[in-house]
């Protein structure tokens, strides 16, 4: 499974990474709570309420399903303009 | 309505933009726009050497899109344009232009204003300033978002 990291988890992490999904990893947010044990250092980044927590293209819910899906990316806050 | 949306990694010229969607804007009383630029200093008052904007491939122009879109359906407006930089940028470039059109004064300078606060907290962007002491990204303030809720009563 591609993994993509935007903003600043960017640069904590790596921009992409590829992962093997552990079997009893099935949702959005124990993909992002099993990515926080492999980061130590990003695992309060990953945690935090406001990342936004995206597969293939749409935002999900932590609830939601990553079985099957090609890309998981997370986006921390935005800032544009 | 014509709304127009441009994710720009190279700089843009904000008079000749302003001038290209004045051109095309007939039968409007009102054009308004505004230019954000990248400001030389930080917060804090430290100089900041130049701003990365990192976005998402597909899913930046997307945000964008839906924020002119949902403009076009909040106000009487005519035609919209937004033009939002990404990649590296330095002081003093131009980082966003938005501009609406309508036939009265007040529904463009609101429709301006109402994307200005959704792109600074709602579009896929994430702005990394460089700085003496490293680079540094940047959240959205307070104020950004007391902006942002001024529109959703």
């Amino acid at each position: 499974m591609e993994v993509y990291f935007l903003g600043k988890l960017g640069d904590m992490i790596a921009r992409r990474i590829e992962v093997e999904r552990p079997k009893d990893v099935r949702t959005a947010g124990q993909f992002r709570e099993w990515l926080g044990t492999q980061y130590p250092g990003a695992a309060a980044a990953l945690a935090s309420p406001r990342l936004k927590i995206v597969v293939d293209d749409e935002i999900v819910l932590p609830t939601a399903s990553v079985s099957g899906a090609k890309t998981v990316e997370f986006f921390p806050l935005v800032s544009g303009g | 309505m014509a709304a127009s949306c441009t994710l720009a990694n190279d700089p843009f010229d904000p008079a000749e933009e302003l001038r290209l969607f004045s051109a095309d804007a007939t039968g409007v009383g009102a054009i308004a726009s505004f230019t954000g630029v990248a400001r030389p200093d930080a917060a804090d008052g430290s100089a900041v050497h130049s701003m990365f904007l990192d976005h998402h491939p597909r899913m930046t122009q997307r945000s964008i899109e839906e924020i002119a879109g949902d403009a076009a359906g909040r106000f009487d407006i005519v035609g919209t344009r937004i033009i939002h930089r990404c990649g590296t940028i330095e002081p003093n470039e131009p980082i966003v232009f938005v501009a609406a059109s309508s036939r009265h004064r007040r529904a463009a300078l609101q429709a301006v204003d109402y994307m200005m606060d959704r792109l600074k907290t709602e579009a896929f962007f994430w702005k990394r300033e460089q700085r003496d002491s490293g680079a540094h990204w940047i959240e959205p303030t307070d104020t950004d978002y007391q902006d942002r809720e001024r529109w959703t009563s």
